[in-house]
């Protein structure tokens, strides 16, 4: 009983760390950003002509039907716009709510045509974290300051101090979190209904057989790792760690080197042999797992370090 | 509570969306493959195939709703096959009658070069003006 509640208080201590505001800031320009993108490339009008077809899930209940393409094509516009001005950090308070707003509506309607958009669940859950840290997300690299002195307001200060808190740390770390979990759970869930034979039987072999089967074109990839009954337990052996150890880069901050690079290829590898596109889940773990500011002082360091370029021969 | 809800779904099966439960995959797969397909008939009886999953996303939900069409009442079956029905006149023509919808079934491991071999094709339901019938 002692030892858990130290567990707990430990894991508490953890979450509620303090950390840098840019680190924040990063999380909400790459989220935001990502948000806009899936706004812009994903097409809901093809549901929202299909009113027939809608199956209320969860919030959805509150519509009495399938919104219209007309609703579609303004909230994805509002939604680009509002995230756009998120990532920003122009009109906070309103614009991150509102683009969220837009994406649960959209993606509501894309489940409610019979299939859930696993994808960009942990885009939208990591998303709502953002939003419940409030106002922290806009504290730095914001295009606030440089907006505000072009429309001629005045008392801003030029350079912002560096700021660090608890609350800018809380919800860089519960994003880490809900990753971590969605990742571990999908490796969960493989043990629980399968256990070991999903490894060890030819279960990779026939998802990639049927996978093949059921596009215009076989897949080559797809075909060649089946064929291959070796590779298929490899690959399979390779997800399911994956998946099921995820959760250790919270506590060995080293291990991201390893999984997270994993974790794209294996979307990237899940892409290219079953055309499942999962990469707003890919860009959402590098997003978050990436200490952006470091990366910001590197590239700044790289740049001020450079030769100065020398004049063409003539 | 956030975290507990993202921890609690996979446990207990829930998929409110954005929560989930991850059930990527987990099913274990076998040899032995079953789906279900759908045809077009004219006024002059004229079959012709009806790829729901030819549109994108929209008719995604054919195979999941047919999985437990036969669960559903009669009155939600009609409307089910009514949409479905105006959806193929739209995209085919008004020359659509109804759709014959058929239960396929297979086996990965029987090859034909890089397919699996033809499935054996069983007719299950027809979605007329009528409403939605079995058809054996």
């Amino acid at each position: 009983m002692q030892r858990a509640e130290t567990l707990l208080r430990r894991a508490d201590g953890w979450v509620f760390a303090a950390e840098d505001a840019r680190r924040l800031a990063a999380l909400r320009i790459g989220l935001c950003l990502l948000l806009a993108l899936r706004f812009a490339i994903t097409d809901y009008g093809t549901v929202a002509r299909e009113p027939g077809l809608f199956q209320p899930h969860t919030y959805m209940h509150l519509f009495e039907r399938m919104p219209s393409p007309e609703v579609a094509t303004t909230l994805q516009v509002c939604g680009i716009v509002a995230a756009l001005a998120a990532a920003a950090g122009l009109a906070f308070r309103v614009s991150l709510p509102l683009a969220v707003g837009c994406s649960l509506v959209l993606n509501g309607m894309l489940n409610g045509a019979g299939r859930v958009i696993v994808g960009d669940a942990v885009l939208t859950l990591c998303l709502l974290v953002l939003l419940a840290g409030g106002s922290a997300a806009r504290e730095a690299w914001t295009l606030r300051d440089p907006v505000r002195r072009a429309l001629g307001a005045s008392g801003s200060p030029a350079v912002s101090p560096t700021l660090e808190g608890v609350r800018f740390g809380w919800p860089v770390r519960t994003a880490m979190v809900v990753i971590a979990l969605a990742y571990f759970f999908a490796g969960f869930q493989k043990w629980r209904y399968s256990g070991l034979p999903w490894v060890t039987s030819d279960n990779m072999r026939w998802i990639l057989y049927a996978s093949s089967d059921s596009h215009s074109h076989p897949n080559g990839l797809a075909l060649f790792v089946a064929d291959r009954p070796v590779l298929a337990h490899l690959f399979a052996a390779g997800s399911l760690l994956l998946e099921t150890l995820f959760p250790l880069v919270l506590f060995v901050p080293r291990l991201r080197w390893l999984f997270v690079p994993g974790a794209v290829s294996m979307h990237l590898g899940i892409r290219l042999a079953m055309g499942l596109d999962y990469s707003a889940l890919a860009a959402t773990v590098v997003i978050v797992f990436v200490d952006w500011q470091v990366v910001v002082a590197w590239v700044r360091r790289s740049v001020a370090t450079a030769p100065a370029p020398r004049a063409a021969p003539r | 509570m956030f975290l507990t809800a993202v921890a609690v779904c996979p446990l207990a099966g829930l998929n409110p969306w954005p929560f989930s439960n991850w059930e990527l995959f987990s099913r274990p797969r076998s040899d032995r493959q079953a789906t279900w397909t759908a045809a077009a008939v004219d006024h002059a009886g004229r079959e012709r195939g009806y790829r729901f999953n030819s549109f994108p996303r929209g008719h995604r939900g054919f195979e999941v709703t047919m999985t437990h069409f036969s669960e559903h009442s009669a009155t939600e079956r009609d409307a089910i096959c009514a949409a479905w029905l105006r959806n193929a006149s739209e995209q085919l023509g008004p020359s659509t009658q109804l759709l014959r919808i058929y239960h396929l079934t297979w086996l990965l491991s029987d090859r034909r070069g890089d397919r699996a071999a033809p499935p054996d094709r069983a007719p299950a339901w027809i979605c007329s003006a009528k409403g939605a019938r079995a058809a054996r």
